[in-house]
């Protein structure tokens, strides 16, 4: 058993190994953590130190993104935001692929009408445009990165309730689940040891292409106004700051989005050679 | 056909009304007292409680809900305590903006993004396939507020030939229909060519192939139609993102509609008006998915037969049929 | 040679292999038979012999990529099939040769009328207008055992064997030469098997039409056909008359084929299966493909591919034994 696990596990690397742009994808996400672990080391400056001396500085040696209109380093925030949109990516992520897979887990096993109950209430969150729904619920919760997390954790349920409802279906009705059954496995056993590792594919497919969501979610909504709020250095809360300035210094508004976007693309990059390797039937 | 439109408005009516019970509960449960911020700081103690105890906010949990959903049932969505006037009215003033901009972009994204995703799959691996395909990695990853941002740097103030903020004319949706729908012309092409190349393997294509007829009739005729029956149900979503692109859109080309609408009444705790707004929002996604979703069973003869005879009377078909 | 004696189909020494990740999968290796006209050929093999492999490069149906033609010709009435530019194989698709699918469940369009499908072709070929293609659709259902008021109807409204039968109209609507009929009755219940194989081998009685029936059945072969091939591992290693393949068996493949049927007449004798499993066909033995399973194997038998041989006068094997 654990060496066919094993044997499954090199397949899926060989196979994701092979996707070149998958790879691309996953070297750059690892430097992207690598910033955000090591952001202390990096970064030229402290993110919050204010030089008077040298606001709204263009791209030079010594400010290689430029200054803001604080003086503050732009790159230096850049770096430390890596930190920040991870966090707020992994953590709420994490806990909204949780609490959605359990959810998605009961609906499709159980069926009848607990899963009618929970598929209504995913269908009550999804009529909502995300955004939207993180803007309530970071209404009522009030700002801060903590609360964001929360929201954007609350929006990413309803899809892994889905997809996870989906795959319980599809292998519920399988013989070796019935097996299980048969031999007295109660309910819990069933659904933690038997049906989780058999989905676990999509699941993880899902979350990385969650993860990038949600991190471009976390910056909508610290763009508008009402997730993480300054001075930290938050990518999506940076380009709300900065675009007062696109008219002259509209270098401000181009380095923390092309930091949300390669961090997304590498997510994408390898989320979609992680679908394909986990399921090579569904290669296009 | 018309049993199933029944079923599934029915099936409608509990998501809509969980709508009304979870956007009342999250106004229930957000910090700071109404009374107290109609009337402001300067009122004693006791004008609050008398306002709490006139705004029935002493009642219990579910007594206030039940008052709450019999306004909603009659347009009612409480008063904007800031102008004074009925939220309902505020709403509906600003709705249109955000629907045009929503469907100007979901059907933008449709004429770009179904003919890309055929070509793609059409001609799987050619270049035209692999820059598609490039373009919608990119757009599934960028935020939509920061390609809007970067279209105003290009276009208002490198060229300056389009207007960078307001929604006055047909140029002024230029920029914010691209930035809204880049998310979802980028979903929709991935969609439709994958969909594409999945019909194209089918045994009914290598039917239509035996048959010698031409790889026009068969792309358009028995392989788009059957592609884009799961294409039409990513399009209530994406109706749906479209609604959310908007919302944030309106931040950045100050476009005066229901999402910049909600934000600015967020940052005044103006919570009536939150509420309302996101409710309205979110019926109205609801509409439209439920419109798509029979749409969905219009296209389909499978789901549409499946309605049409009862299922009895199909059994004894097959049952003579095999006799 | 007169015209009568002339074949309708000639395939010579066709080759066609399969190029995928996991290596080259020779499905079709070297095969050449003759089929007259108004003559029915069964063709007969386990999975993965290259039954179907066959019928789709007749059709000129080999996907490619990853399918490739590597060599041979097939000449119908006297043209390389291969040869033929699109529009000539449009023309040649549908209105000189059809094929008839193994699977009915998947062979037809789901959001088709099963009217327009049967239509579509006649329509195509015969540049029929609209109308007269249907009435021409109702003639083949009728033909084919099927009511034509269901006309209309999708194909979810018909059974499996009902299913057949419209693919057997849509091959037959224009009344081609050449029918390959791929397993016609694998997928279908064994009572209705009997009935599909009784109207196909009516209707192409009726007009002179040849076939090449892919099966694994020989008590199917004897029904309807005159002339058997039996294949082993992409080649054909005997063929004959029925008589001749049946009563003076020769290839030792083909007597295990033969041995592996139990015999109501004869109780006492055990089943003779072949041992081994056909060879993996990306990694082909040397020599004859059948050494490693052969009873009668020669040393001479793993370095020297058999060739062709006439034993009697139309009845050819590939064994070294009879070289």
């Amino acid at each position: 058993m654990a060496n066919k696990k094993n044997g499954q596990l090199r397949d899926i690397w060989r196979r994701l190994k092979r996707n070149r742009l998958a790879m691309v994808g996953l070297v750059i996400l690892i430097l992207i953590v690598l910033v955000a672990i090591f952001a202390d080391v990096i970064a030229p400056y402290p993110y919050d130190l204010q030089n008077y001396s040298d606001v709204k500085q263009w791209p030079s040696s010594k400010y290689i993104f430029g200054t803001d209109n604080f003086g503050r380093d732009i790159f230096s925030r850049v770096i430390y935001g890596t930190r920040v949109s991870l966090q707020i990516g992994f953590i709420s992520l994490s806990v909204g692929a949780l609490v959605g897979s359990i959810f998605g887990a009961i609906a499709g096993y159980f069926g009848g009408w607990v899963d009618t109950v929970i598929m209504r209430f995913t269908d009550i969150l999804m009529s909502i445009p995300k955004i939207v729904l993180a803007i309530a619920i970071a209404s009522t919760l009030g700002p801060g990165l903590v609360n964001a997390m929360i929201a954007v954790a609350i929006s990413s349920i309803p899809n892994f309730a889905r997809v996870v409802r989906a795959s319980t279906l599809t292998v519920k009705d399988q013989e070796y689940i019935e097996a299980a059954i048969a031999i007295g496995a109660g309910n819990s056993r069933v659904i933690f040891r038997h049906i989780f590792p058999n989905i676990l594919a999509p699941i993880i497919v899902q979350a990385t292409l969650g993860v990038g969501v949600s991190i471009i979610l976390a910056a909508s909504l610290s763009f508008l106004g009402l997730g993480v709020e300054p001075p930290t250095p938050e990518w999506g809360a940076m380009l709300s700051a900065a675009r007062t300035y696109i008219r002259d210094e509209w270098y401000m508004v181009l380095f923390p989005g092309l930091a949300i976007m390669i961090t997304v693309l590498a997510l994408n990059l390898l989320g979609d050679g992680l679908r394909d390797a986990l399921d090579p039937k569904l290669k296009n | 056909m018309l049993k199933f439109t029944i079923k599934r408005i029915l099936v409608a009516i509990p998501v809509l009304l969980g709508v009304t019970l979870l956007v009342f509960t999250m106004l229930y449960f957000t910090e700071g007292d109404p009374a107290r911020l109609i009337l402001g700081d300067t009122a004693t103690e006791e004008e609050v409680e008398a306002l709490r105890e006139e705004l029935g906010l002493n009642d219990s949990f579910g007594q206030q809900y039940i008052s709450y959903l019999g306004g909603v049932l009659k347009g009612d969505l409480g008063v904007d305590y800031i102008t004074g006037r009925p939220v309902s009215e505020e709403v509906m003033d600003r709705l249109t903006t955000t629907l045009k901009l929503a469907v100007a972009s979901i059907v933008f994204s449709m004429i770009v993004a179904i003919p890309a995703g055929i070509i793609s799959a059409v001609r799987q691996y050619s270049a035209v396939d692999n820059i598609a395909m490039v373009i919608a990695l990119l757009g599934n990853s960028m935020p939509n507020f920061w390609l809007a941002l970067m279209l105003i740097l290009f276009f208002s103030v490198f060229l300056g030939i389009l207007p960078a903020s307001g929604l006055y004319g047909a140029q002024y949706y230029i920029m914010p229909v691209i930035g809204i729908s880049a998310g979802s012309i980028a979903t929709i092409t991935r969609m439709t060519r994958s969909s594409m190349l999945e019909v194209i393997r089918q045994d009914y294509i290598r039917t239509s192939m035996a048959k010698g007829l031409t790889e026009f009739l068969i792309i358009v005729k028995h392989a788009l139609k059957n592609a884009l029956i799961p294409v039409i149900t990513v399009i209530g979503i994406q109706f749906t993102v479209a609604v959310g692109g908007a919302v944030v859109n309106e931040q950045v080309f100050a476009i005066p509609g229901l999402g910049k609408f909600l934000v600015d009444a967020i940052k005044a705790r103006n919570y009536q008006v939150v509420q309302g707004g996101v409710l309205v929002i979110a019926i109205i996604c609801s509409i439209v998915n439920l419109v798509i979703d029979l749409l969905y069973a219009f296209v389909d003869p499978r789901i549409k037969s499946q309605y049409q005879k009862s299922g009895k009377i199909k059994r004894i078909r097959m049952v003579k049929e095999e006799g | 040679m007169n015209d009568k004696d002339k074949p309708l189909l000639s395939v010579r020494n066709l080759t066609i292999h399969y190029i995928t990740d996991n290596g080259v999968v020779k499905a079709v290796n070297d095969i050449s038979f003759d089929l007259a006209k108004g003559e029915t050929m069964g063709l007969v093999g386990e999975t993965g012999a290259g039954k179907t492999t066959t019928a789709l490069g007749i059709m000129n149906l080999i996907p490619n990529p990853p399918g490739k033609i590597i060599n041979g010709e097939i000449l119908v009435d006297g043209k390389n099939i291969l040869e033929f530019n699109k529009y000539q194989t449009r023309k040649y698709r549908g209105n000189v040769a059809s094929m008839i699918f193994q699977d009915p469940m998947t062979a037809l369009n789901p959001i088709l009328t099963v009217g327009e499908q049967i239509a579509e072709v006649s329509r195509y070929h015969n540049k029929l207008s609209k109308a007269e293609s249907y009435v021409k659709a109702a003639e083949m259902l009728e033909l084919v055992g099927i009511p034509s008021e269901r006309i209309n109807e999708y194909p979810h409204q018909f059974s499996g064997g009902m299913k057949q039968r419209v693919v057997i109209a849509i091959a037959l609507a224009c009344n081609p030469q050449l029918l390959l009929a791929d397993e016609p009755t694998t997928a279908l219940d064994v009572t209705i098997q009997a009935q599909v194989l009784a109207l196909m081998g009516d209707l192409i009685k009726k007009y002179g039409t040849s076939m090449v029936l892919i099966t694994h059945d020989l008590g199917v072969v004897t029904e309807i056909c005159d002339r058997v091939a039996i294949m082993y591992a992409g080649q054909i290693v005997e063929t004959g008359d029925l008589e001749a393949v049946y009563e003076h068996t020769k290839h030792p493949y083909t007597k295990g084929l033969f041995g592996s049927l139990p015999r109501i007449s004869d109780k006492t004798s055990r089943l003779n299966p072949i041992d081994g499993l056909m060879p993996d066909p990306t990694n082909l033995p040397n020599g004859c493909p059948f050494h490693p399973r052969c009873p009668d194997k020669m040393p001479e038998c793993e370095s020297r591919v058999p060739a062709n041989t006439e034993i009697e006068p139309g009845h050819f094997v590939r064994c070294l034994l009879y070289e």
